[in-house]
């Protein structure tokens, strides 16, 4: 039973290779986070391992212990904790690439098959990638790699090239909101929206569904974005100000709430041209049909193309007050308010 | 239980077994037959070229206990522990994980040792570019003077890296990557030697993917097998690398012509929602314009095509203008679609922007400086007629209409309050309607009509933006955009200023020479200027002004 949320194209390759016994040695397991990466590198592991005919079973030792993370033959490395500055590292270092090239010289010792799942292959430091090379390409038997990225462009190209790689692509909002009510029985209304939400990436939409708190904040986010959107200036640079304040410490935070923002634009922009169907905010239709009115097509565009490249402006380390204000006085002026003069 | 990879199963045993790099393999093959094998290479090339395949091979051939003078037999005693890495003479070294200038401290002591059983000591060491500079330095003694029973073999992608010593000391030899018709004969003989049956256009579209890399190659043909079976169609390595066969890159391309967003973006969605590859799709639809526009412009004739695809061409074609078409072709040439973003919205906004009419469609939006009052005249009139297409629900035109018809005025709040008031009656007036579809022209219908005055007013931005010699970056040019002409008369332009610190300013001589040099070139012939200071003298839209109103368009009542 492979319990992965869509992704048939991986599925049928990994099971005919399971059958046929043509599984390889190295696979490169590429999409964006909360796509399913992990838990098909760990549904591998189980099924190299799984002691059952038809694996992987689940229900048997050894794949229950790989799912608690206490098999000796499965081995999750990702980013590690720097006890001397209390944060996580940067990227993955070369000790951490060393004890696992050491490992995998070194026969199984309670299952089949030695499994190496490299989280955020894309951190390996340069160092680390290039010591993974010649093992990459050439390891013992029995010994299996998996690397996973969300960020393929930062991989050394001999790395790509040494792996088989496996694109797990966002699902259709459509597949998804139905894998969402049959497997977690969510209403068809609330599976909706919580697939549009995730961009067709499942493991945020069950994270989301399990914890309340995601969806509050997200809820609060998006008043927020509505009021500023009709408030006056000050207003808006009062946000702005909370904002910039917020990035020194939590970067990821500003960059999610500017998706917020693009998805409220991107739905404007789905409405006025009479797609709202496709809208990612379905809860909010009502506003969004109103406030649409207010704005031209091409105003609306022109936004959306300003939020993408304040967006870019942050990665740049451009100031980020600066380049947050510009947004805010980027944000297209209500028409309706405008004619009446 | 994992399998070995083709690109392990199948590696070349010998020089000659290798395709492709003959410049190489030759080389090498005269100097084992001359007995001229040198004592240090470096083979560089991108990844999957062979390098190492070579490496070890020319390794075998040095040893091999048949044929010292060639190619190696890979059947004697020493070829086959080579070939099983058990040769104790011949030694890989990972350089990427021997870094240090210990490890090649301990390198240069047990080069001197004497072979144990094979002729000569091989030492082939691996992604060398990661070596630390001591470890390099360290290294090149030996590597110019070592041993006469040593070899050592240098394989890196990365040259580039390397010290200038070490290249200098070695025999360079770069490795390319494989042309199309050479990956094609070593997939075909691996398909062969693994039973497969594969279409020809498959392995060739497999070969392109690839782009010159032989191993990912043969990554992409094992992945074909394992997902098909033993037998291969054009259809799986479509599936496989997300490739849509071209019909619905055409069905958008339509779409855009006929300026229907709408379904353009429903196509897209229907794209994304099979799961195809955004960047293969966006590829597609640009080489569909690019034919597009090569029929257009009338080129399309020395274009390999079936006579039905010239057709739909054709007929596509005459439905489009030259501008639309290249717009689009622009529009979407430009995008970048990042490996990492699934989104749909980069592809959206170009078929939103490629289907909007001209004139709603800016290069920079808001960061511009304030529209002048004529840039707004020749704007408004372009911007009334609704084109039909452009209407997604044609049921309902009085609603769609506001938003479509009038984005000039509304879309730059930032700059609005340092906008002039412009005068001078509705802009509708001054067009004949039936010009309106053609921009170009309104524009000149704009400039030629009306007195001296109105032609001025509306060719005002052009002539200081133009104006010769730099004297549109003045004091006086810059002083000249805020104001507005009000009369000429004997040659003599009167300006008003809307604040009376830009007229003090325009007062200055300098400035006022520098003016008139500007109004003066524009004319064409010798022009006074004169500066009157105008306030707003309706004292409701004073009124509304201090309330913090701001000024969108005025009628000509104080003229």
């Amino acid at each position: 039973m492979w319990n992965i949320i869509g992704q048939e194209r991986a599925l049928t390759l990994l099971k005919h290779g399971l059958e046929s016994g043509g599984l390889t040695h190295a696979y490169l397991f590429a999409g964006p986070p909360h796509v399913g990466k992990m838990t098909l590198a760990l549904n591998l592991a189980q099924a190299l391992n799984c002691e059952a005919d038809d694996s992987p079973c689940l229900e048997c030792d050894s794949c229950q212990k790989i799912d608690a993370g206490g098999h000796s033959d499965v081995q999750v490395i990702g980013l590690d904790y720097n006890e001397d500055e209390d944060a996580e590292r940067k990227l993955i270092r070369n000790e951490q690439i060393d004890g696992i090239l050491h490992d995998a010289s070194l026969p199984p010792f309670e299952g089949r098959n030695k499994v190496f799942i490299i989280d955020g292959a894309e951190l390996l430091s340069i160092g680390a990638a290039n010591r993974l090379l010649k093992t990459l390409e050439e390891p013992e038997d029995n010994v299996t790699f998996i690397l996973l990225a969300a960020d393929e462009n930062r991989l050394l190209q001999t790395i790509v090239s040494r792996c088989q790689r496996i694109e797990l692509q966002p699902m259709s909002i459509a597949a998804e909101t139905q894998a969402l009510t049959e497997k977690l029985s969510i209403e068809p209304e609330r599976a909706r929206l919580l697939a549009g939400l995730s961009h067709g990436c499942p493991g945020w939409a069950i994270n989301a569904a399990g914890d309340p708190k995601i969806m509050e904040k997200r809820d609060s986010e998006l008043d927020q974005i509505i009021s500023v959107i009709k408030g006056n200036y000050e207003e808006r640079f009062a946000y702005v100000f909370r904002l910039a304040t917020g990035f020194t410490q939590n970067r990821q935070a500003v960059y999610d709430t500017l998706d917020r923002w693009q998805d409220w634009w991107h739905d404007m922009l789905l409405v006025k041209l009479d797609r709202a169907e496709m809208i990612t905010n379905t809860d909010r239709r009502e506003e969004l049909v109103g406030m649409s009115g207010n704005y031209s097509l091409s105003s609306i565009r022109e936004f959306i193309q300003s939020i993408a490249s304040a967006g870019l402006q942050l990665k740049q380390n451009v100031n980020q007050r600066l380049a947050l204000e510009v947004l805010m006085l980027d944000i297209p002026r209500e028409e309706a308010k405008a004619l009446p003069v | 239980m994992a399998s070995q990879v083709f690109y392990r199963k199948w590696r070349p045993q010998s020089l000659g077994e290798i395709l492709g790099q003959e410049h190489v393999t030759k080389t090498l093959l005269n100097a084992l037959a001359n007995e001229k094998v040198s004592h240090a290479y470096l083979f560089c090339g991108p990844r999957g070229t062979g390098k190492t395949t070579t490496a070890r091979a020319l390794a075998k051939a040095v040893n091999c206990l048949t044929n010292g003078k060639g190619d190696s037999c890979n059947t004697c005693e020493m070829c086959q522990s080579i070939a099983e890495g058990r040769a104790l003479d011949v030694i890989e070294v990972d350089a990427a994980s021997n870094t240090g200038v210990d490890d090649i401290r301990n390198l240069r002591e047990k080069v001197n040792y004497a072979p144990n059983q094979a002729r000569k000591k091989v030492y082939i060491i691996d992604e060398v570019h990661m070596l630390s500079t001591s470890a390099s330095n360290a290294l090149l003694k030996t590597l110019e003077e070592p041993p006469p029973h040593a070899i050592f073999i240098l394989a890196t992608t990365e040259a580039h890296k390397l010290l200038p010593t070490i290249l200098s000391r070695c025999q360079r030899f770069d490795f390319h990557r494989y042309s199309l018709d050479d990956m094609l004969k070593v997939l075909s003989r691996v398909c062969e030697g693994e039973g497969i049956t594969a279409e020809p256009e498959a392995l060739k579209l497999i070969s392109r993917a690839a782009t010159g890399s032989l191993r990912d190659a043969l990554n992409l043909l094992q992945q074909l097998n394992t997902s098909y079976g033993n037998d291969i169609k054009l259809q799986h390595a479509q599936a496989l690398l997300g490739i849509s066969g071209d019909q619905r890159s055409r069905e958008l391309v339509g779409h855009i012509i006929a300026k229907d967003a709408t379904a353009g973006i429903n196509t897209l969605n229907n794209v994304n929602n099979d799961g195809l590859d955004l960047r293969q799709f966006h590829r597609e639809v640009v080489d569909f314009l690019r034919l597009l526009l090569l029929v257009k412009t009338g080129s399309g004739e020395s274009l390999e095509l079936t006579a039905e695809d010239i057709k739909e061409l054709k007929e596509l074609a005459n439905k489009a203008s030259l501008s639309q078409i290249l717009k689009a072709v622009k529009r979407f040439g430009q995008l970048e679609l990042n490996l990492d973003n699934y989104s749909t919205l980069p592809l959206e906004l170009a078929i939103v922007d490629a289907t909007l009419p001209d004139e709603e469609v800016r290069a920079e939006p808001v960061r511009k400086a304030a529209p002048e009052p004529a840039a707004k005249k020749a704007a408004a009139p372009k911007a009334s007629p609704p084109p039909p297409k452009s209407e997604p629900e044609p049921a309902q035109p009085e609603e769609k209409k506001t938003p479509v018809t009038e984005p000039a005025p509304e879309s730059s709040p930032p700059v609005a309050k340092t906008q002039p008031p412009s005068e001078s009656g509705p802009p509708n007036a001054e067009t004949p309607p039936e010009t309106k579809t053609e921009p170009a022209k309104a524009d000149n219908d704009a400039i030629t009509n009306g007195s001296p005055v109105e032609q001025l007013q509306g060719q005002w931005s052009k002539m200081i933006t133009e104006s010769p010699d730099g004297m549109g970056r003045t004091p006086a040019a810059a002083l000249l955009r805020s104001a507005r002409p009000v009369s000429i008369e004997n040659d003599v332009l009167v300006v008003s200023f809307k604040h009376q610190y830009h007229k003090e300013k325009m007062d200055i001589l300098e400035n006022q020479k520098m003016a008139e040099k500007i109004v003066s070139s524009f004319m064409g012939r010798p022009c006074k200027v004169r500066c009157v200071y105008e306030h707003e003298n309706n004292h409701l839209v004073k009124a509304a002004l201090k309330m913090g109103g701001q000024v969108i368009e005025s009628e000509g009542t104080h003229e």
